[in-house]
Parts: C-alpha cells; structure tokens; sequence
C-alpha cells in the first residue's frame, strides 16, 4: 500500500479510537522528553555533554527569537512553545525517512497529514493573539481596525490567511515529497529515491524552520510596539 | 542579547516568506469563499470576483504593511546609531 493511505484504529482509548498517526507523534514526543530529560537531568554550573549542547541551543533560539521578535521579554516568554514546534516538527519529517517508511503502516510522518499542521497552526493562531492581549490587554482590538475602520474585512482576512498558510505549506511540502519518495520507491527501489532522501533531510530541516519562524514572526508582531 | 543587530537576515528572510505566503492565502480563501458564496447563491461570477478583489487588496495592504514596519524599524535604528550600515 503507497504512504498516505492508512487511516485505520490502531486501538481503542475507552471510546477514543487512536490511529497510527497518533502513536508516532506520542513516540516523537517521549523521544524529544526523554533527550531533554536526560540533558537536564543532573544540572551543573559548569555543563557538559548533553546539558552543555541543550544550553547552546537554548542560547541560539533566545538569541534568534530576541532578534525576530524585537522584544527579549517576548521572546522569552515564547522561545519554549517555538523551540518545541522546531523540534516537534524537525522529528516528524525525519521521521518518513526511516527505512521502510512508506511502505510500514503507522511510520507515516505526521506531518504529512492536514490534521498534525492544522493543529500547530491553530496553536500559533491561539499563540498569537495571548501574545497581543498580555501585551496590550484591549488596546490590542484596535489594529483590527487600523489604520481606519474601512480595513476591518482585510485584516480579518489576513488572520485567517496566517494559520490557513503555515498549514498548506508544511502539511503540501511533507506529503508532496513522501509521495515523491513513495513513487520511486516502487519505480525503481534503493538507487533513485536515496537522492531524493537525502534532499529531504534539507527540506524537512527547510520546512520546520519557515514553520518556526513565521510563528514567531506572527507573535512578535501581535505583542510588538507596533500595535 | 540586546546588542545584537535587529535588521539582519533572519527578519528579512521572515519577512520575504511571511509577505509571499499571506498574498497567496489571502487570495486562495477570498477566491474559495466568493465561489462557495456564487454556488450558493447561484450569482456567478459576481461573488468570486468581489473575491479576487479582496485577496488583492488583502494582499497588496500585507505588503504596504510590512514596507511601512521596515521603513520604521530602520529609522528607529539608524536614529540610535546614525554610523550603522544595514
């Protein structure tokens, strides 16, 4: 059976059905748990190992955020959510590239379906405008209506335009491309598709990236002097 | 962290990606809901048109918007540090 075409219950939670897309994005996230618990496990002031490259990751996305976002305090406060949607969505497209991928039921990566970035992106959606209340409590209504109350109806669109684009585009990129891979795979198996696997490791690093930063691009903007 | 410069690439390239993709969902959503509304009510092509027109002005008032942003972001820098090269 080609990638894309399992949508069967994997078991039963009580009354919830769970299917295989599920339990690989639980297993990405115990694996993102268990490395940073592992990492942060026995903190010291002087790091190493593990504690030592967590520390200059967290330095890197404060640092990236700070830069993004204008506000350090803004970047503080969300780094936490945007670094986990990089890693989250990091795992899942690497998670297609496992052998046998496209061919094993349940090994599909999340990402590859509307649902998993629908989701994320109802979460930046939700992000955005915590961002802009805490911010600037109501006062923050008024750039619906900015600069006059004739843009109402182009502001609302450009709202839903943010969540409806950080889907599409990841949720198109990931399926697009484990298609790709399934199609050769059953062309012409191992040669071929190594190629395109490899580009994949650009392109799902690429896309986990343009995900991360238009979030934060979006929350900086909501909680940003600008408003 | 407060030194860094804040007009490098990483806004820019924020900028370039956030300005191509809400055009071109501004436009899909105004286009889908002006043929949902001309289906609906059976007046086509009038609603989809009135659509096409929205997602442009959607579209062209994002780009107006981020031009304006950048404009000001450079004058609040180069009002700081008036040797800065951007």
């Amino acid at each position: 059976m080609l990638f894309g075409m399992w949508d069967s219950v994997f078991f039963h939670l009580g009354p919830i059905p769970v299917d295989h897309l599920v339990v690989t994005e639980w297993a990405i996230i115990a694996l993102v748990g268990i490395i940073s618990f592992l990492a942060t496990r026995k903190m010291q002031l002087i790091p190493t190992g593990l504690q030592n490259g967590f520390e200059a990751v967290i330095l890197f996305t404060y640092d990236f955020f700070t830069q993004l976002m204008d506000e350090e305090h803004v970047a503080k406060k969300w780094a936490p959510l945007l670094t986990s949607f990089f890693l989250f969505i990091l795992i899942s497209n690497y998670s297609g590239l496992i052998p046998g991928a496209a061919h094993v039921e349940g090994f599909q990566p999340p990402t590859s379906n509307w649902n998993v970035t629908m989701t994320l992106a109802i979460i930046t959606f939700f992000s955005v405008h915590i961002a802009g209340f805490s911010e600037h409590g109501g006062h923050y209504l008024h750039h619906f209506v900015s600069p006059s109350p004739l843009m109402l109806p182009l502001n609302l669109v450009e709202e839903v335009a943010h969540p409806l684009s950080l889907t599409v585009r990841l949720f198109g990129n990931i399926f697009g491309e484990e298609m790709v891979i399934a199609f050769l795979l059953f062309m012409a198996p191992f040669i071929i598709p190594t190629a395109i696997m490899g580009l994949s490791l650009l392109l799902g690093a690429i896309q986990a990236v343009v995900f991360t930063l238009l979030s934060a691009s979006y929350i900086g903007a909501a909680a940003g002097k600008g408003h | 962290m407060t030194d860094k410069p804040k007009l490098g690439w990483v806004r820019g390239l924020s900028d370039a990606v956030n300005l191509a993709t809400t055009a071109a969902a501004s436009v899909g959503i105004c286009l889908f809901a002006g043929w949902w509304l001309d289906r609906r009510f059976d007046t086509e092509p009038w609603f989809i048109a009135l659509g096409a027109l929205i997602g442009m002005a959607t579209a062209i008032k994002a780009m107006w918007d981020k031009m304006m942003g950048q404009s000001k972001r450079r004058q609040k820098v180069e009002k700081k540090d008036p040797d800065r090269e951007n």
